[in-house]
């Protein structure tokens, strides 16, 4: 069951040429590495309303800490 | 002297009694492709005058037609309907021989017409321009155009080119022998004319700006506020030519363009100058009043380095009042490449002026010459890395990555390879940069990377952007799709930069593909795009628990 989907859009993204590079459903963002390591760690925390809050599209979906382990560390699209 | 030009004495009145107006026509010549969408603004500046000058007397207008078959025969339609008297051919370094070809073509259409050669070539290459194309063109102009053609335009209406022969900047071949006067001096800028009084002839698209900023496509106009630019880098041909750094008054460039948004209702503004920010006073004076008089228009402009970090503290009030982009020179992220073109900046303030321009969020325009003659190999990358660095590598455009330094005439460079190559080169062409470079690795790689990945490859990556850009924009097409389509158009214009990063790193790559297999099939497909990335390691151990 994903999680905030009341926040809508998926975010998806790719790492390329030490950038991340974010679709949040509305525009690609173009983030740092390190902030891309810490907004999608974060985004997995007590804090993910928080983030939510700055980022009001951001929506990571995952069914697991398994799968979203999965997903940002071989940052996969989709 | 080629044309007969002149009209019959037996029938001409005395000057400005004709019974019709001469008719001038100031042709941008095709060069290679579509016309440009900026219409020509030395030709419109100098037809501009004429007008001005000589009122009824004439009438002045500027052609600007692409190449293909069907717009050279509308544009020769165009001419034989006008019957110009006068035909003036602006005529750049990259394109002169199309530029002859041309013109001899219209003296078969046009045999009575006087034919003349000016623009930025004819300048940079006088007076031997005069001597080899001396039998096309019945005169050559050399510098600020406005007063050698007046003197023409008004030997021709009188009958008597006596004065014309005088004036300086006047070349003509006369019985095998050059004559040429003096250059002539700048024109004064109280003597500058609106731009925009003569009409202009096209079959090209309306010049646009897209403001990013606001989602909306503008109707633009371009002029020139200012001519030459006070710096001395080593490659720039505007230097070359006569003149320093000259500004039109602010309360006139206002004027010209109160009345062209009278006529036109156009919302933007390309000011064409070489360096705009020269004057920091002037531009503050300038935009302010353009703002009060305009409300609404926006601009943008070209700049260098320095002049632009000056007014950085200016930046948000300019973009306030209508600033939306940059073209700037940087030209390099090498500090020996940026000696060599003595640019008189550091890697640093490039750096700077970059950041300065995407924290105002204005678009920029990258001039940068990547490949230049005494390049080697880790100057290149340093190109490569300040485009990382200075968070370029999603640029729209790919020309920063393919071009190379040209040797245009009069510039010190091109004085340095020729007296290193012991003779002097074709002065109507442009050498191949490729037969230039000293290191063989750098003509390895340019050859692999140019000859074919620019070549071969390029314009299929490209097509498939604006595929994609316009698959995204579609209104039936559904999020996910959106979102792996926009993510594969940033992926999609790292392809020149992984190339060439790759061809510099291996040296035994000769060609594209040996540097990015992707290329040897060049799959569209999205699975294969998406696999271009380079999916960094993301630092995600130990891994929070998730919300519950």
């Amino acid at each position: 069951m994903p999680q905030c989907a009341a926040f809508g859009a998926q975010v998806r993204f790719v790492t390329d040429l030490g950038f991340g590079y974010l679709d949040d459903g509305v525009r690609t963002h173009r983030l740092e590495i390190d902030m891309l390591n810490q907004l999608l760690a974060t985004c997995l925390t007590e804090r993910a309303a928080e983030v939510l809050a700055r980022y009001p599209t951001l929506f990571v979906p995952v069914d697991s800490p398994d799968a979203a382990r999965e997903s940002f560390r071989r940052a996969r699209v989709g | 002297m080629p044309g007969t030009g002149l009209p019959d004495p037996g029938s001409a009145d005395p000057v400005g009694r004709h019974a019709t107006p001469l008719r001038v026509a100031l042709v941008a010549s095709p060069l290679g492709g579509p016309p440009s969408q900026v219409h020509p603004i030395g030709a419109m500046t100098v037809a501009s005058y004429l007008q001005t000058q000589l009122g009824e007397q004439v009438e002045a207008s500027v052609l600007n037609f692409g190449s293909s078959p069907a717009s050279r025969a509308r544009a020769r339609a165009c001419l034989a309907e006008l019957a110009p008297a006068v035909v003036g051919f602006p005529i750049y370094s990259s394109h002169v021989h199309e530029v002859v070809g041309w013109a001899r073509e219209l003296r078969r259409l046009l045999p009575g017409a006087v034919f003349v050669a000016g623009g930025p070539h004819v300048t940079l290459s006088w007076p031997g321009f005069v001597q080899r194309w001396g039998s096309v063109f019945d005169f050559s102009v050399s510098g600020d155009g406005e007063t050698p053609m007046l003197a023409i335009v008004r030997g021709v209406l009188a009958g008597d080119l006596t004065a014309a022969r005088e004036h300086p900047g006047v070349g003509w071949l006369s019985g095998g022998g050059v004559r040429t006067n003096p250059a002539a001096p700048p024109l004064p800028v109280q003597d500058w004319t609106d731009p925009f009084r003569c009409p202009v002839l096209h079959d090209g698209q309306p010049l646009v700006f897209t403001d990013r900023r606001e989602g909306r496509v503008r109707r633009a106009v371009a002029l020139v506020s200012s001519r030459s630019c006070p710096q001395k880098c080593s490659f720039c041909a505007i230097i070359a030519m006569p003149g320093g750094w000259r500004a039109a008054p602010t309360a006139t460039l206002v004027e010209w363009l109160a009345a062209e948004h009278r006529r036109s209702g156009f919302e933007h503004v390309y000011f064409m100058d070489a360096n705009f920010f020269v004057s920091a006073d002037r531009v503050r004076e300038l935009i302010g009043a353009l703002a009060d008089r305009l409300p609404g228009v926006t601009w943008s402009t070209s700049s260098t380095v320095g002049f632009l970090l000056a007014m950085g503290e200016d930046l948000p009030w300019l973009v306030e009042r209508g600033l939306r982009a940059i073209e700037m020179g940087i030209e390099s992220g090498s500090p020996e490449q940026l000696r060599f073109l003595n640019k008189r900046v550091s890697v640093q303030r490039n750096r700077q002026a970059v950041e300065l321009v995407q924290r105002n969020r204005l678009e920029l325009g990258l001039d940068y010459i990547m490949f230049y003659p005494d390049q080697t190999v880790p100057q290149l990358m340093e190109n490569l890395a300040f485009l990382a660095d200075a968070r370029l590598l999603d640029e729209e455009y790919f020309d920063h990555y393919t071009n190379a330094l040209e040797l245009y005439p009069g510039t010190p460079v091109r004085a340095e390879f020729e007296r290193r190559a012991g003779r002097p080169f074709d002065p109507d062409e442009l050498p191949d940069p490729g037969s230039l470079f000293a290191d063989p690795q750098i003509q390895r790689i340019y050859q692999a990377f140019v000859g074919d990945f620019v070549a071969n490859h390029l314009p299929a990556i490209r097509s498939r952007i604006n595929e994609l850009r316009r698959f995204a924009a579609g209104p039936d097409t559904g999020p996910l799709d959106r979102q792996l389509a926009r993510l594969q158009i940033f992926l999609l214009r790292h392809v020149p930069f992984k190339v060439l990063r790759q061809l510099c790193e291996d040296s035994s790559a000769t060609t594209a593909a040996q540097a990015l297999p992707w290329l040897a099939e060049r799959s569209f497909a999205a699975d294969a795009v998406l696999a271009l990335a380079d999916s960094t390691p993301l630092r995600l151990d130990p891994l929070p628990e998730p919300v519950a």
